[in-house]
This record gives C-alpha cells, structure tokens and sequence, in this order.
C-alpha cells in the first residue's frame, strides 16, 4: 500500500494515501469555543467546511514535549487582530482526508473499515514526508508504548531505514469516543 | 432492469401526482357549474384519468387501475352529457381522486390499499345512470356520440350503423393501412368510431366468437355475446357481416370475427367474454389513422378537442411525451394490452400545440452544488477584487474583473433562482381544503388566490405548507360565520377569504385576510388569563396586537367546542414555530365584525440569510439578521449609566423594560478555552465584574477614574434581540459588517454545542459559525417570565406560575436604591427610626425602641446584593431617618433596616424565581416598572443567625414528610418555610391535581393544604386524598380568612385544623400537638 507519511515533532507517521484528498499549508482556521483541545477548527476548501483535527493534541503526545506544548497554546491562543491564524514558528501542513463516499468510489472496503467521519474532515501535521509505499507484510503490530500514544490510534508499525513510521489507524483518530487517555 | 424499472415508477408517481392535482380544481370547477363546465375541463379531468390507468396497468398496479377506470367511466359518461354531474357525483369523484393520491404516494403498499368503497359509490352512481338514460336517449337523434356508448336498448340501432360501416368497409378492403390486424378490421372505416376511442380512452378489440350448431344456436351465442358486450362497450362491425340474421352459417370455420370498442381493458375484456386471451386481440390504433380524425375534427369545428387543445396547460403533454418516448424504447418489454393504452394515449397528444418552455428535471443536490459552486465563485471573485482593488483605476484589469464581477453576481443570482418554487405550489390545495372544510360546517366560503407566482425557496415552501392549512383551516372554523349570522351582520352570505402572496421589503408576505368576524382582543386576553398563560396584571397592560398575538401561544385555542376540524388547542402555534423556524415571523391584525389580517413574512431563501457580522474576542460570529431588532452602542464611560446590575444580572435600561443581557464570549466561554492575555483580555472579561465593582464601590472614585483611564474610548456593542417576543441584549465587542451569507450545515463535531447552528464562509474565504439565538438564551439560563416560558414551565413541572391571590405588600427602597417588597402579613410593624438610635455592640447593629432592643440588619447587604454601609457612616446627619420593619416572627426581637417606604399596594404579583437567585430571596417581580426582590425574612434573619428563642426547636419533623398545596406561590413558600425549619422534609403542589398524582406515588406524613384554589378546592381534595394510600394523613387546612364557622367545616371534612396563611405559630402549634399524639 502507499501510504503518504508526514512527521508531528520527533514522531513519523504515515497514513494510507487512499484516504487523503489533498495537502495544504495552513490557511485560516476558525476555532470553535467550547470545542475539544484537539480540534484546531474549521477550514473552507473550496466551499465546503472542514473540521480540522489538531493530531498531536488528538494522539496527547503534548504532555511529553514542553516546548511543543508552549507553542501549541500559542498557536491555539493565537492572534489577536485577526481571526487567521499564521503559526509563527513554522508552517504546518493540512492534510485534508476523503469523505466516506468519495473513499467509497475507490475502495469500498477501506471505507468500510477505516472512514469513521461523516463529514469532512482533515488532520493538522507538522512537517510533509514522501509517499512510501510498504509491502503489507512488513508492518509489524505497534509495541505496547509508543511514547505515550495510545495503540488504539496506531495500526501498526514498518521500520524503515533506522527510522519507525507508524501507520495511523485513522477511523480511531476521528471517532471522539476514542478515549486517548489511555496509553 | 430492476433500476430501470424504479425510474420509470418514479416518473409515475411524478406524473400521476402532477395530474390528480388538476384534477382536483377541475372538479371544484364541475361541481361549480355543473353541466355547463367547459367541455375542455371534463376533457382535461378524462385524460388525466386515463393516463393514471393506463401507467398503472402498465406496471400491473391493479388497484390503481380499476379505480381509476371506474372514475374514467363516470367521466365519461359526464362528457357525452349521459349523467349530468351533480355535488354527489363530483364528491365521489373528489374521493376517489383522493384515494388514488393515496395510492400513488404509496405505490408500494397500493395494492393493499381498499378503495371499494369509492369505487362502489362511483359505480352505483353510473349504475343509477339508468334513471338518466332516457333523457340521453332523447338525445340521440342530434348527437350520434351519445348513441355510441348508450347502453344495451341501444344496439339494435348501433349494429344497424355498424352493418352499413361494413358495408364500407368490404368495398376498400384492399387498403393496407392496418397495423396490427390482418384482413380485419379496416379502421379507416369506422373512422368515428376509432376517434371515439382515442378521445375517449377507448380499446377496439378483435373477437373471435366460435359459433356452433345451426343458425338459431348461432345467433343465440351471438346475441348473448351482444348483450354480454352491450353495457361496456359498443359492437362496431363483424366479419363476416351479419346484415341478416339468416348468414350466421356462413361464417368462415364457424368463427365470427366482431370488432368492439369498449372501455374496459384486456384482461376485463377476457373474463366477461370468457373466452381465452387467444380469441381476443386488442387493435392498435395506428397513426394515419388518428391523424385522419384531427383533421376532422379542426374540420368540424365543434369539437371539444380543439378548444381542449388551446387552453389545456402544458404539463401533462410534456410529461406524456416523455412517457412515449420511454414507452418507445421499451416497447418489447411492454404488456400486450396496456402497453399500446399508453400509446394511444401517447399519440392522442403528439398533435398538441408545442410544448412552449422547454423544462428538464435537475435534482436537488445537483443543484445545491451547483449553488456551492457559485459561492466559492464568489469568494474567488472578492478575493480576486481585492488583489487587484489597490493598483490605480487605469489598471487595464480593471475592467475584466469588472465583468467577472457582474457575471458573477448573476451567476449566483440564476442558479439561487432555480431553487425557486412558485407559491402557487401550496395555495394550490386550498381550494379544495376550503371547500370541504365550508360544506362541513355549513358555510359559505369564496377563497381567492393571488399572487401564486411569486416564488419561493423550495424549503421555504416545503415548511409552508402545515402552517398555511392550519391557518385556513382556523379560518373556516371561527373566522367566518355561518351564512344566517353573517346576513344578519349585513354582510353577503358568502364570506371571503383571500390569500395573498406579494413582496416586500425583500422578503415574501403571505397575508390570508378574510371578512369574517374578526377577533376580540379582550376575549382573548380573558382567555389567556383564564388558561393561566398570562396573568391579569400583564393583560392590562398588553396592547391590542400583543394580545391577538396569543392565539399563536402553545395551548391557547378559541374555539369554543373541539371539532374536528381545528379546536384542539394546537395549530396555530404550530404556525408561528414553523414561521420562525424558516426565519420568518407573523402578524395579526383584527377589527371585530370586520375581519382579520394574519400576514406571515418570509426570507426568500434560507440558503442565503442577510446577517452581521460580529466579532467577540476577535472572533467572528455571523448573527441572523431576522430577529435582530436593533444594535445600541454603548462607550465605556456610560456603561454606569445605562447599565444596572441587578445582583450579579446585569440589565439594559431600554425605553419601558430592563433588558437582560447576556455577554457573549462568556456564554462561549471564551475565557475558559483562551487564557488571559493582557490588557484586552481584561477589558473583554472583566466589564461585568468591573460593573459590579462600580456599583458596589460607588463612592470609590479613585479607582473608578483609574478604570475609566485604562479603558478610555472603549466601546461595547449589545445586540438586542426578539425571540419569539422575547428580548434580551447579545454583548459583543464589534460590529463589522452586514453581509448576505450562504448557510452551511455544522459539522457534526459541534452539533452538541446549542449556541450554534450552522456555518457560513464569509467573504474573505474564512469559516464562521452562525449563532443560535435561542441556544445563547439556554446557555444563559435566561428565562422569560412570559406566555411561552411558562407554558414551558408548566410543563417540565417546575413551580413557577402566576400569582392569582392580591397581595398586600410593603415596597421599601434600600440606601442604594434596591427594591424589596415584604407581605404586610409578615411585618408586625414599620417604625421610623433615626440614625442615632443605632448602636453598634460586638459588630452587630441594635437599634432601642419603645424600651426594647432590637437586633437589625440591612436586608441586601445581609442578601450579598449590595454593600450598603449606611449604618456605618460616620458623617452621616445624626437626625437622618431610616425605618425599620419589624417581622411578626414571635419572639424575634430583630427588624429590617431601609432607606425608606415607597408604597404600599395591593397587587397581584407576578414572582420570577429564575432572574434574580439567591439564598434568602423568594424571588424578584416587576412592579410598577421597577425590579422589586422579595426576601424571606425568616431566612435572612437566619443567615445572620439571629433565631428566635426556643420554641421553634420543640418543632421537630425530621424524618417526616410535608405536603404544602397552594396555588399561591408565596403562601406556599412560606407554608413550606415554617415546615422546613422544623425539619420536615417538604414537597409542593400547586394545586389539587398535582398534590393527588403525588399523594398516589409517595408517601406523607402531614398535609398542609389551601381551601380555596382554582380547580379543586381544599375540601375536594380531602375527599380524594381519601382514596389514596395516604387516606390516615393528617391535614391541616389554611386560608385567607379564619372563622369558626370555617373551623367547624374543616373538622367535619376530616381535618386536624384551619390556620390563617402563614400564621406560623398556630401552624405550628397543631404540627406539635399531631407529634405528641
């Protein structure tokens, strides 16, 4: 499978490129009071609106970076003249996710098993990486602790040259009853 | 083919929905005028028919069919002029075309459905034509159409015809223009007959009859198949022809082939002949063969057809043509007999005058995306003018982004227009809701329709619909008199009801107007009071229009009997939900004898909403304009003044009314999510609390000035806002702008978040939520005391109703100015003292009176509502004179210290326990428009500790449990005060029911019960409390006014005691004899 990595502080992630509609740089982000810490906001693409998961809140991996941490609550306490939000540290990348029925259309049982979100939705990363693509037989089940971040988010995990990619496993990220306490 | 298949039902139902809904006004019209109805419209109605028959036994929908072919029938007979159509006909008509809505909406289940009644009744009125047929016979002789479809007695004449017909048709036997059917028949012969059937949805069928034995057998089997044929159908020719009756031998292998027109069909056909599908060919009628006839008929210039053509709409003939073109393709797959039904009748339009306006069917969603579109079109295209909007005017882009501009705008304008549904959608029905609604009650009802072209958003019209008939129906239930009244009034027996569509002010007003008997606002008001949705007080005081606006609150009905038709205490506010669901809201305009004006105003769309944005903590919000009544901009340095706090509420001083107010960015909790950054942060949160301060700190003007300096030129901005006649004032930072907004749906991560309710994207391509009026109010917490609120109060069960007993109370002013109101009834006396009577001993404040000491305390500091340092200022005058309520709580020596006495009044008081809370307050109510609290003496003196002596603690009721019942909310609370201080455990009813359902679930110790109450009263309940498993509790009963004669009752009713209302000592006394018993 190919799968589109990208990097959130010192962790490599990867998700199948199945479900990735398309990669932007951050735009504005409207953030919505009373929403959890892990949802940055919404973001207009081309029209219709998407709820942008903030992923490093989402996988509680703030905790185990300070300085991560502070420049989380600065993005997210962010500007005060405007209602967009420009990181000043470094430019995050959006990857905004297929809907269930546009996933449908290339692969009914990835939709099945993977698209938990009804509507659309998109992850906030820190950096881009390549499209790697892993043979299925590689992929190696997620050790018991990953740095803190709950298996239940990881599918499973493909070394690849000295470095760990972690394969999400999406459907959890986006289902809000997936308790990321827990880890 | 299964998919093809639920298209092509699909198209059905469509189709056969368009056409039952011109049919039905074309009854409305037959029923009207009777035999002299446009023959055009009889027409109409037929085709209509014919074509639901013909599609449904298409698709085998036999129910469908035999009742639509049953109608068919009738109308048939009604346009060759045999019956002559009557209500009775038309009602059953009118049934059937109802019950063949039903059918189609439910294709699935139609079969199932039972129409035999209807189709009964449509029978025995054709049956009963009988009694109408001599007249048609009469007729014969000028109209030879009649005589084709006359019944059995006819034939004799009709065979006659036929013979020569054949006759004919022998000669020109060699013409080769018959599709279908070999050597016979030749159908250019019975070219009349052919015409008939084709307008008269008729089939031509070729039978082969065997004949058998001698000639008298023969002719015996030929005139049982005559008769067998006579009443359906018309028998148009033989072959051989049978021009005597001696030549029935002669017929070739015995077979006699006889060419019949009929309405029935195939099938039907097959069973009454009871011959086999082999013997019976049905005969198409081919193209040449119909065209021939057009040109007839324009030729003979008295046909029905042609006038039909001319002012017939064009709706069925599109759909029909689309009809053939599908039957066409899917010829090989078609049923023998049905299939060519429909192209008959296919054919029989294919001469119609073109199709004028070409339509097409565009699904919704393609729609809304194409809607999508255009808004992103937009945005791109402000964006865009933005870029380039700062270069210099001789920019040689200019112009380009100019046309882009206007194109675009128009674009957008188009594709919203094609949302768009014409009004006349609904009015459409109402004719006929009107007309049964009027036969059924007797009156006389002329409804007039206008403006059914404005158009609509599809939305807007699909929730339309339930108000609008609610409306109507309440209309023809109370509105309009019966025909004697209004004639008595003067007024023409027929009454009018318009209903009107028109625009203005960019919005769409539906206006129903009728001339009826108008409504009285004050029996309204009577009502209200008497349903309990307002109080008496607040009916003095409601304007006219408010008060005729109460026939739209939940559970108010005027009708004086419940009939079916409305009356059932829902509906109209029904109306006004649904109304301001799309963002719309209602009017009501009344003159009693003279009629009433209900007008209903409407957004265009609810795709695209006029809004302003705002902006809270830099965040932007866009807030509906519909309902925003107006924007009061406040500067920092006035927020004292036009700003109250009311405890910790802070309110708005508006014309006549104190206006709640609600921060914003609290109620988002804005705070919370973001932490505190600085100076503006401290602006943003702090401006209640630093109103508090600023109340509480008057005299503080060091720091006050410094308050002002850090925020000088700081401006707040309140929204003020109407709810469903509620107003309350939205507190937000800026405004920025007015803007037509697209509605987006919220994404489902918020959805629990009640104070939003959708998105928008606004014109600088950035997201922002669209705020919920009514989710901004809950979050809140603020409650109205009006009609809906209690309505909703009432039923959640919560205590909080109007008071319906006068009070007499005292209204004293504190040093800073708050209200409070105390029952006289508590207050032993009011003293005036002077400041230097007061002295200050361990902290606590004693005032010498009339050789007593008595304790005092200031009721709104003690409340925690203000800091009133009156008793401690030094430099106050000596002389300055307080007064001082002393409470008839026994052996407390302790009183209340105010400023003054404003009033005293009796007065019905409307107790709001929601506004104003705090502990030692029974709660606020308005009274003379001011805010006036109503503190609970006895737990105020209690928070200072200060008890009375002793006796108090003999009362012990711990463990035991209270029933307090009283309507009246204030001797309830304090019935229940004096219990609760002994410890009882209690519970509250407002009233006998209530107390009942209780008594029924839960068990009590004691029960402290008013006498008189609306419903049932003291006694009564005594009576069913004995019913219940409580039937041993002892009661006490309280009242108003205490006699012995009144004591004497209560013991016979089973009673322990009758104390005066809150007589806490004599209460209590006998709550101390039942525990020592």
């Amino acid at each position: 499978m190919l799968v589109c990595t990208f990097s959130l502080g010192e962790l490599y992630l990867g998700i199948d490129i199945v479900l990735v509609r398309e990669i932007n740089q951050s735009l504005g982000y409207t953030s919505v009071p009373g929403a959890p810490d892990h949802i940055r906001g919404m973001l207009n693409i081309r029209g219709s609106v998407i709820t942008m998961f903030n992923l490093k809140q989402r996988l509680n991996m703030v905790k185990y970076d300070k300085i991560e941490e502070q420049e989380n609550i600065e993005s997210n306490n962010d500007p005060q003249d405007s209602d967009i939000k420009t990181p000043k540290k470094q430019q995050q990348f959006n990857i905004i996710l297929r809907t269930k029925s546009e996933v449908n259309r290339i692969n009914r049982s990835i939709a099945e098993e993977d698209c938990s979100w009804g509507d659309p939705v998109g992850l906030v990363v820190d950096r881009l990486g390549d499209v790697q693509k892993i043979e299925d037989h590689t992929i190696q089940v997620a050790p018991a602790n990953l740095q803190g971040i709950s298996t239940a988010f990881v599918r499973g995990v493909v070394e690849m040259d000295n470095k760990l990619l972690l394969i999400l496993n999406v459907g959890s990220i986006f289902n809000e009853n997936e308790d990321s306490e827990n880890s | 083919m299964s998919e093809e298949d639920d298209a092509l039902i699909a198209m059905f139902i469509q189709e056969s929905t368009e056409h039952l809904e011109t049919i039905e006004p074309d009854l409305l019209i037959l029923e009207e005028k009777g035999k002299d109805t446009d023959p055009a419209i009889i027409n109409r109605m037929f085709r209509s028919v014919h074509t639901i028959k013909g599609t449904s036994g298409f698709f085998g929908l036999s129910n469908i069919s035999n009742l639509s072919h049953t109608m068919e029938n009738l109308l048939g007979k009604i346009r060759e002029n045999v019956i002559v159509p009557t209500s009775q006909i038309t009602d059953s008509l009118l049934a059937g075309s109802d019950k063949l809505t039903q059918m189609i909406q439910d294709v699935p289940n139609s079969e199932s459905i039972d129409a035999s009644a209807e189709k009964e009744v449509i029978n025995a009125l054709l049956e009963g034509g009988g009694e109408i047929k001599p007249k048609a016979e009469e007729k014969t002789e000028e109209e030879p159409k009649v005589e084709e479809v006359a019944a059995a007695e006819e034939k004799t004449e009709t065979k006659e015809e036929a013979e020569t017909k054949e006759d004919i048709a022998a000669s020109s036997s060699s013409e080769t223009q018959v599709v279908t059917t070999p050597q016979f028949p030749v159908l250019d012969n019975y070219q009349d007959y052919v015409n008939d059937a084709v307008q008269t949805g008729k089939f031509l069928f070729v039978i082969d009859l065997k004949l058998n034995g001698n000639n008298d057998a023969r002719k015996n089997t030929f005139k049982q198949f005559e008769q067998l044929i006579g009443p359906v159908g018309t028998l148009i020719a033989t072959n051989p022809e049978i021009s005597n009756e001696l030549n029935f031998l002669s017929c070739n292998n015995d077979i006699l082939q006889i060419l019949v027109s009929t309405v029935l069909e195939f099938d039907l056909v097959c069973t009454l002949t009871e011959l086999t599908e082999k013997e019976i060919r049905q005969v198409k009628i081919p193209k040449s063969a119909f065209k021939k006839k057009k040109v007839e008929e324009t030729g003979s210039d008295n046909d029905n057809q042609a006038v039909a053509d001319d002012d017939n709409d064009q709706e069925p003939e599109r759909v029909k043509r689309k009809l053939r073109l599908l039957n066409e393709k899917l010829s090989n797959n078609v049923a023998p007999g049905s299939g060519d039904d429909i192209a008959n009748a296919a054919k029989s339009t294919t001469t119609k005058q073109p199709v004028i306006e070409e339509t097409l069917r565009v699904s919704v969603s393609l729609l809304d995306e194409l809607i999508n579109m255009a808004g992103e079109l937009v945005l791109i295209r402000n964006q865009l003018s933005r870029t380039v909007g700062g270069s210099t005017s001789n920019d040689p882009q200019a112009p380009l982004i100019q046309s882009l501009d206007s194109i675009t705008s128009r674009i957008q304008a188009k594709v919203m227009h094609a949302r768009m549904q014409q009004v006349q959608v609904v009015f459409s029905k109402f004719p006929r809701v009107v007309r049964d609604l009027a036969n059924k009650m007797k009156k006389k009802i002329t409804l007039e329709l206008r403006g059914g072209e404005v158009e609509l958003d599809k939305s807007v019209i699909e929730y339309l619909s339930d108000p609008l008939t609610h409306m109507i129906r309440n209309v023809v239930d109370h509105a309009i008199e019966l025909p004697e009244i209004r004639k008595a009034a003067g007024k023409p027996a027929n009454g009018q009801v318009q209903l009107a569509a028109y625009h203005e002010n960019g919005m769409v007003n539906i206006a129903m107007i009728d001339d009826g008997a108008g409504i009285d606002a004050e029996k309204i008001k009577s009502k209200a009071i008497d349903k309990g949705l307002i109080t008496s007080k607040q009916a003095e005081n409601m304007g006219e229009e408010d008060a005729l606006a109460l026939i739209f609150a939940p559970g108010f009905s005027m009708a004086k009997q419940v009939s079916d038709v409305s009356g059932r205490g829902v509906g109209m506010d029904v109306v006004r939900t649904n109304i301001e669901k799309l963002r719309g809201s209602v009017q009501i305009t009344s003159k009693v004898g003279a009629g009433t004006n209900i007008t209903l105003k409407l957004p265009l769309t609810l795709a695209i909403i006029p809004a302003m944005i705002i902006s809270v903590r830099n965040h932007r919000f866009a807030i509906p304009e519909i309902g925003l009544v107006k924007i009061v901009r406040v500067v920092d340095t006035e927020l004292e003044d036009q700003i109250q706090m009311v405890y910790n509420a802070p309110v708005l001083r508006m014309q006549d009314m104190l206006l709640p107010l609600v921060d914003l960015a609290d109620v988002l909790e804005m705070h919370v999510t973001w932490p505190d950054d600085g100076d503006k942060t401290e602006r943003r949160a702090s401006w209640l609390q630093r109103q508090t301060k600023k109340t509480n700190e008057s005299q503080d003007k060091a720091s006050e000035g410094k308050d002002r300096r850090s925020n000088k030129n700081k401006v707040i901005y309140i929204m003020v806002i109407n709810i469903g006649g509620n107003k309350f004032g939205m507190v937000v930072d800026n405004v920025l702008d007015s803007e037509e907004i697209v509605v987006k749906p919220l994404p489902s991560y918020f959805q629990e978040n009640v104070c939003f309710s959708a998105t928008t994207i606004l014109g600088d391509g950035s997201v922002a939520l669209i705020i919920d009026y009514a989710g901004i109010m809950e979050k809140a917490n603020i409650n109205f005391g009006n009609i809906e609120q209690s309505e909703l109060a009432k039923r959640q069960g919560e205590m909080r109703s109007p008071e319906h007993e006068k009070q007499n109370i005292i209204i004293l002013e504190t040093g800073s100015g708050l209200r409070m109101g105390i029952l006289t009834r508590m207050v032993r006396r009011v003293e005036k003292i002077r400041r230097k009577d007061i002295d200050l001993i361990n902290d606590n404040h004693y005032v010498r009176y009339t050789d007593k000491t008595y304790r005092i305390i200031l009721p709104g500091q003690v409340l925690g509502l203000e800091f009133d340092n009156s008793l401690e200022e030094i430099n106050e005058d000596e002389e300055k004179e307080l007064c001082m309520v002393i409470s008839n709580i026994p052996g407390l020596q302790a009183g209340l210290v105010f400023a003054k006495i404003v009033d005293t009044m009796d007065t019905y008081i409307d107790l709001d326990q929601q506004a104003i809370q705090a502990s030692g307050l029974y709660g606020s109510a308005r009274l003379d428009e001011h805010v006036v609290l109503f503190p609970n003496i006895s737990e105020l003196f209690n928070m200072v500790e200060i008890t009375a002596p002793p006796p108090e603690s003999i009362w012990d009721g711990s463990g035991l449990k209270a029933l307090v019942v009283d309507d009246t909310l204030f001797s309830r609370l304090m019935t229940s005060s004096y219990l609760s201080q002994a410890d009882f455990e209690v519970t509250q009813a407002k009233d006998g029911e209530k107390a009942l359902e209780l008594l029924k679930n839960e068990e009590f110790d004691l029960m402290v019960t008013d006498l008189n109450m609306p419903g049932m009263d003291g006694f009564e309940l005594v009576k069913e409390t004995r019913e219940t498993d409580n039937c041993d509790i002892p009661i006490i009963a309280t009242s108003l006014f205490s006699s012995k004669a009144l004591e004497f009752r209560c013991g016979q009713a089973g009673m322990v005691g009758c104390v005066p209302i809150m007589d806490k000592v004599r209460l209590m006394n006998i709550v101390e004899s039942l525990k020592r018993q």
